[in-house]
């Protein structure tokens, strides 16, 4: 009876990781278009992660800097800070609805 | 007939040891347990980092793959700098260049937040027929529409915008602002390359960045080819691989302050950028995997007594030294593949459904400033079934020794325990 | 089958200070369709010369013969297919998996063959029947009485219709009834026309045997009896 039910809760454990699979290959053609479109249509740039530079992953490992990209937020001299934010001056947005609501955002 | 008749009688021996090894897993539950726990776990880490690094790395491959054939940058000093617009004419009048496309691009830092602004000139980027695909509402930009912003899908969710609103940039001092209108939004499916993206007009980044008028951020030259044909990851090498090269020389030549990346370059460097971040905790599986061979040898020797016994009745009982390695064999496939199972189904509930906690931010730095969305989780079956081997030969390995020595040991000795 | 033993000898940790001559040069010859004791006290060889007539164990000297056949000069792989085909072998523990059950155990010298799981069942509870043991068909080892695993023990070699019956003292940890039972059974195999052959110290079985050995401190004398 155990055996029964290892047995059955592994195979059901094996389909989710097959469906996951086939499911990630249907995704995966068409990010390969997506991500094909984009850097098309605007030129090579950086995934949109938090910090591309290497050095705000580890400061004492990391060596290298990764060219700067737009969203690589990586400047020589300050790969060994872990934010970033030399990036001039800042700024405040506000929205302005089409309906003529107008939405400050704090700073 | 007779051959079909004796495979399938020979294959009913291979079920009755299949059967055995399935009880003997269950009758040394010390063992088992360890062994399945301990591997559970490694492979759960493994392949949560797996799934998210390759995924990572994929795109960013898949990205550059698409990238202009060369792209220009300008440094002073080691320093980014603009590129003047008179670099822009000389590189265009190098032999082997089909056309330069300029982009300005920066940065704003708003409440915690950066955002990249970037203009591109949408009259001249080989922008595809179909670009629309890639957005959720409204139009991709048109060389016409100068005061226009695409943005991306976080941002317009984050600042609640729509079609036809206005975003307005003002510096702090409030002395200069730059209005935008917002014409469309990307959609979801290119959030990793967008998630951070206000993109507009070259003329209206050239004003926004106004401090270096007259110049440009980079250039996006593509070389002469009369069918545009990206370099597919994996695939050969396009024919004009080696024009790329050359032109690439020819503009370092030109003006050797500037930086010049070809598509490879990007494409390499992005690659390793992955692969090197994935490697540290490569090495911490290494390290458990290792551990897991000697769990598995230290058990397999440890419950020898048992086993030897069980061996030497089994071998006085007519089963061969073959037979017995076979059963052996099958007990440690069952066991690894449970475990892998296990581990690389909890890696798919933990990356998926999770988010990939600890991992994704170990992988991709711990300066939160964006808003969170999901990671590019790439679950191929070439990565499940390197998990799956790669996880089960080390037990193989670890319970080889003590399977063969008990094996090959007189049935007399081995059931007096000798 | 006969089987025929040549200068048949054993030495445990040879050359070193512990050395032990469990066997010097014994010669018997065991002819079909006897039932042959091996008798002398504990420690003087009988389940050594056992075990190396049964191929269990390799000799240090000597030769054994199947059938004319000289099967101790066998390499591992052989000497097992003749001890599938040929042997059945009733230990003094009983040596029974505790992982299965009753049934499972009689049937496991079937498991390297090509039978079914039904099959190998069928057949087992068709001699356990005949063993008196039907009503423990299912039950664990660990649930048998004494008697009940000595009575599986004996139906495990039973099952494959060997030719030759090894019994290392298969009365000793059983009581009288059990005993007599078993004595009942093997001379009931006997008439069947199987060759036995029983380690023992249990005088109740001597009247029984029609060849008698025995073994005192690795020496061997044999004896032939006139069938009772």
């Amino acid at each position: 009876m155990h055996t029964k039910i290892l047995a059955i809760t592994i195979f059901a454990m094996f389909a989710v990781i097959a469906c996951t699979v086939s499911y990630n290959n249907v995704v995966w053609q068409t990010n390969a278009k997506s991500a094909g479109e984009i850097t098309q249509a605007i030129g090579y740039n950086g995934l949109s992660l938090s910090s591309e530079c290497t050095y705000t992953l580890n400061p004492i490992l990391e060596s290298a800097c990764q060219t700067d990209v737009p969203g690589g937020f990586c400047y020589h001299d300050s790969c060994g800070m872990v934010n970033p934010m030399a990036v001039g001056t800042p700024y405040s947005l506000k929205v302005t609805h089409l309906d003529n609501s107008t939405l400050r955002q704090p700073p | 007939m007779k051959a079909a008749k004796q495979a399938k009688k020979r294959s009913q021996e291979h079920i009755n040891y299949f059967e055995y090894a399935l009880k003997g897993v269950f009758t040394y539950k010390t063992r088992t347990f360890a062994i399945v726990c301990s591997l559970v776990i490694a492979v759960m880490i493994l392949a949560s980092m797996t799934f998210l690094a390759t995924g990572l790395s994929s795109e960013a491959s898949t990205s550059a793959a698409f990238a202009p054939d060369i792209t220009v940058e300008n440094t002073m000093a080691g320093r980014p700098a603009a590129i003047p617009l008179t670099d822009i004419q000389a590189i265009s009048n190098m032999t082997g260049v089909a056309r330069v496309v300029p982009r300005t691009w920066g940065y704003v830092e708003y409440s915690g937040k950066i955002y990249t602004v970037m203009g591109i000139d949408a009259e001249n980027m080989p922008i595809p027929q179909d670009i629309d695909f890639i957005m959720s509402s409204g139009q991709f930009l048109s060389s016409d529409q100068n005061n226009s912003a695409i943005v991306g899908k976080n941002i317009a969710d984050s600042l609640n915008l729509k079609l036809g609103d206005v975003l307005t940039l003002e510096t702090q001092s409030g002395i200069e602002n730059y209005s935008f209108t917002i014409t469309g939004i990307f959609s979801t499916n290119v959030n990793l390359y967008t998630s951070d993206l206000i993109l507009v007009n070259i003329n209206a980044a050239e004003q926004f960045f106004s401090e270096n008028p007259g110049c440009v951020t980079d250039l996006c030259v593509y070389v002469t080819n009369q069918n545009y044909q990206p370099i597919i990851p994996g695939s050969l090498v396009r024919e004009n691989t080696n024009a790329a090269d050359q032109v690439a020389q020819e503009i370092e030549a030109y003006n050797p302050s500037l930086r010049v990346l070809t598509q490879y370059n990007i494409r390499e460097d992005s690659v390793s950028v992955y692969g090197l971040r994935s490697g540290y905790v490569s090495i911490a599986w290494y390290v458990l995997l290792l551990s897991v061979i000697l769990l598995a040898l230290n058990q397999a020797t440890a419950a020898g007594a048992d086993m030897r016994k069980e061996v030497g009745i089994l071998k006085a009982l007519g089963f061969s030294t073959s037979n017995i390695l076979e059963i052996r064999f099958l007990e440690t496939l069952i066991l690894g593949f449970v475990a892998t199972t296990t581990g690389i189904f909890a890696a798919i509930i933990y990356d998926v459904i999770f988010g990939a906690p600890v991992i994704g931010s170990f992988l991709l730095g711990w300066s939160a400033v964006y808003p969170g969305f999901p990671l590019p989780i790439n679950v191929s079956a070439s990565n499940v079934a390197i998990l799956y081997a790669t996880a089960i030969l080390p037990l193989f390995i670890g319970s080889l020794i003590p399977a063969w020595r008990s094996a090959v040991t007189e049935p007399d000795i081995a059931i007096r325990g000798n | 089958m006969n089987i025929r033993s040549v200068n048949l000898t054993k030495i445990y940790f040879k050359g070193s200070s512990h050395e032990v001559v469990a066997l010097d040069g014994a010669n018997v010859e065991i002819k079909e369709k006897d039932f042959c004791l091996l008798i002398g006290p504990s420690g003087s060889g009988k389940t050594t010369l056992l075990s190396m007539l049964g191929l269990l164990t390799r000799q240090t000297r000597g030769k054994v013969f199947y059938d004319e056949q000289e099967v101790s000069s066998y390499s591992d792989a052989w000497q097992t297919k003749v001890r599938k085909n040929k042997v059945g072998f009733i230990f003094q523990q009983y040596n029974l998996l505790p992982q299965f059950s009753a049934w499972e155990n009689v049937a496991l010298p079937m498991l390297c063959s090509c039978t079914k799981t039904s099959e190998r069942r069928d057949q087992a509870i068709q001699v356990m029947t005949k063993l008196g043991l039907k009503h423990r068909i299912d039950f664990k080892v660990a649930s048998l009485s004494g008697g009940e695993q000595q009575r599986v023990a004996i139906a495990r070699a039973l099952i494959t219709n060997p030719e030759v019956i090894f019994a290392d003292e298969p009365t000793a940890a059983v009581d009288d009834q059990t005993a007599m039972s078993i004595i009942e059974l093997f001379k009931e195999l006997k008439n069947e026309g199987k060759t036995i052959i029983v380690a023992t110290h249990d005088k109740s079985l001597l009247k029984e045997g029609t060849l008698h050995i025995n073994v005192n401190n690795g020496s061997v004398q044999q004896f032939r009896d006139e069938p009772f």
